[in-house]
């Protein structure tokens, strides 16, 4: 058997495994939307940690982290430092959705939120920011996923077919199991991808370097202003506070707010297991460390990747490793796009058929309708966000932060519904669509050295102040306060 | 310890985290040397606030299970 078959071997059995445990999770869960997408309210512990965990175990984390480390050093260590506190709020509004989920049975962000601002247009915009950044971060994962293949198997398997390879078999748990399906997937890859990064993490600076620190002080003598805070641009030049501060503020204000995380509120089996998620989770931050040393372990490496993104695969590839290591590896980097990417794939279906529909175009459906369209819907939005992944090429941390823009967003309108009382609709409406134009006009087009998505919150949150201090109060009819 | 202590110093450790995970307080570990048990400055002090806020959040988890079991009895 040659290297090629053996590498591909290794991930078939993977990608088997996957399909066998997604498939078999969606047993003993009712026929209901609220057990496809809510998996009917009763994710322990366990579970919840993985599939919370999963979301930053994406293909940026495998790819797009060591890329950056490789190509601009320091700026890499933003991906660390907006998780940190980036899951922080989630003490206090998960709790709160969860509560005010069982007792009017939301089951998605946007509802919830809809609801209780008497809002039903709010529901649709929400719906529609949340596509505008599921959309590229899903395209990001199949992107990541097509990319591993490629590079691995020399070019027999292609960025588009290993994509639509991957992808094929998260279509089919999702379809098959939903959100349980999704929670027993991530439970499985993110051990599978805490082993290969601990390993990898730690091979590759000794192989290369004779270990982390001997690696760091080689780099900071080589070139010391790679390794100093806040790092380089993509074109090598230097990196700029206020751009690194921005950056990892936005990311950090986002990250409770992505639809899919907050969509877990929904999920838990109680409020104690979602604080305790909360507690654990910068435990998984320690498993993003191995693979900035990753990247940084690639540089000085000769020949260098034609792009940065590609650090880690090239790597394997030209250190003479067996196939089997290779291809694990393989399987490793294919579990962290995936267990991304079925969570962001499940959770948009159910958005545009819960927001969209139901709540926004006010066309109540069975729960076996219901959960028969979110399965129709996943078809189409795997298939939008594949064209993206082929046709555009930006590098992966690049998509994921501008995906964390629009998402930054959605932060305003959850929190004024959740805990203050005089956030009207009209206010929450008005700010997230003003707040969404800014931050995507000034992602395009910076005239500013910070993320995009800064001035897009600050615009949001003057306008949803502004506005719903000028507008008579809400009705108190909606669902009470949380 | 009470609850409305433990949000205040839950909130105090999130503003001086915020400040020293973006800026000004990052410029403090801008230069990597001397390296910290291999790593550069950093880095190094970003895993402390990762490992800092896994303590804190406990701490405050626990202050505040306790205060409502004793309200609850």
């Amino acid at each position: 058997m040659s290297a090629d078959q053996q590498i591909i071997a290794v991930v078939g059995v993977y990608l088997a495994l996957s399909l066998f445990v997604g498939i078999r999770a969606g047993k003993g869960v009712s026929d209901s939307a609220t057990g496809f997408v809510a998996g009917d309210r009763a994710m322990g512990g366990v579970l919840m940690y993985f599939v919370t965990g999963a979301t930053i175990f994406s293909a940026f984390a495998f790819l797009g982290a060591p890329g950056w480390a490789w190509s601009r050093g320091a700026a890499a260590f933003h991906i660390l430092a907006f998780g940190v506190l980036g899951f922080i709020p989630f003490y206090f509004i998960g709790p709160a959705a969860s509560r005010l989920g069982r007792q009017h049975g939301f089951v998605t962000q946007a509802e919830l939120v809809a609801a209780r601002l008497d809002s039903r247009p709010l529901a649709v915009v929400m719906a529609m920011v949340s596509l505008l950044a599921f959309i590229p971060y899903l395209a990001l994962q199949m992107r990541g996923s097509g990319h591993v293949l490629e590079v691995l198997t020399r070019g027999a398997i292609s960025m588009q077919w290993g994509a639509a390879l991957v992808y094929g078999v998260v279509l089919i748990y999702v379809w098959r199991s939903g959100v349980m399906g999704v929670g027993w997937t991530n439970t499985l890859q993110g051990l599978f991808m805490m082993v290969l990064a601990w390993t990898l993490g730690l091979y590759l600076p000794y192989a290369l370097h004779g270990g982390v620190g001997p690696m760091f002080a080689k780099i900071a003598e080589s070139d010391p202003g790679f390794l100093t805070l806040p790092g380089r641009t993509a074109d090598g030049g230097d990196w700029s506070w206020s751009s690194y501060a921005s950056s990892v503020f936005v990311m950090a204000v986002g990250f409770s707010f992505w639809p899919h995380l907050f969509q877990k509120a929904f999920v838990a089996r109680s409020e104690r297991v979602l604080r305790r998620t909360v507690v654990l989770y910068p435990t998984f931050l320690f498993f993003l460390l191995p693979i900035l040393f990753i990247g940084f372990a690639g540089v000085g490496f000769d020949p260098p990747p034609d792009q940065a993104d590609q650090i880690l695969p090239h790597l394997l590839l030209h250190m003479d490793l067996p196939a089997l290591v290779v291809g694990l590896f393989c399987a490793g980097a294919l579990a962290a796009s995936m267990s991304s990417g079925d969570a962001i794939l499940h959770s948009a279906a159910s958005i545009v058929v819960r927001d969209g529909w139901i709540v926004g175009l006010d066309r109540p459906l069975s729960p076996q309708a219901e959960r028969h369209w979110v399965r129709l819907v996943l078809l189409p939005l795997l298939l939008v966000s594949y064209l993206v992944a082929a046709v555009f090429p930006v590098d992966i941390v690049g998509l994921l932060s501008y995906a964390y823009g629009p998402v930054g967003q959605l932060a305003p309108p959850v929190l004024g519904a959740l805990f203050w009382s005089r956030a009207t609709g009209r206010g929450a409406l008005w700010g997230l669509v003003v707040g969404s134009v800014v931050t995507i006009w000034f992602s395009r087009f910076p005239v500013l050295p910070v993320h995009g998505g800064l001035l897009g919150l600050v615009a949001n949150v003057l306008i949803l102040v502004g506005v719903s201090l000028l507008v008579p109060a809400r009705n108190s009819e909606g669902p009470s306060r949380a | 310890m009470t609850p409305r202590r433990a949000h205040l110093a839950l909130f105090l450790f999130i503003l001086v985290a915020l400040l020293s995970l973006t800026w000004p307080l990052s410029v403090c570990f801008a230069q990597p040397q001397p390296l910290i048990l291999g790593l550069p400055r950093g880095l190094f002090a970003i895993c402390c606030w990762a490992a800092a806020t896994f303590v804190v959040l406990l701490v405050y988890d626990r202050a505040l299970a306790k205060s409502h079991a004793q309200e609850d009895a």
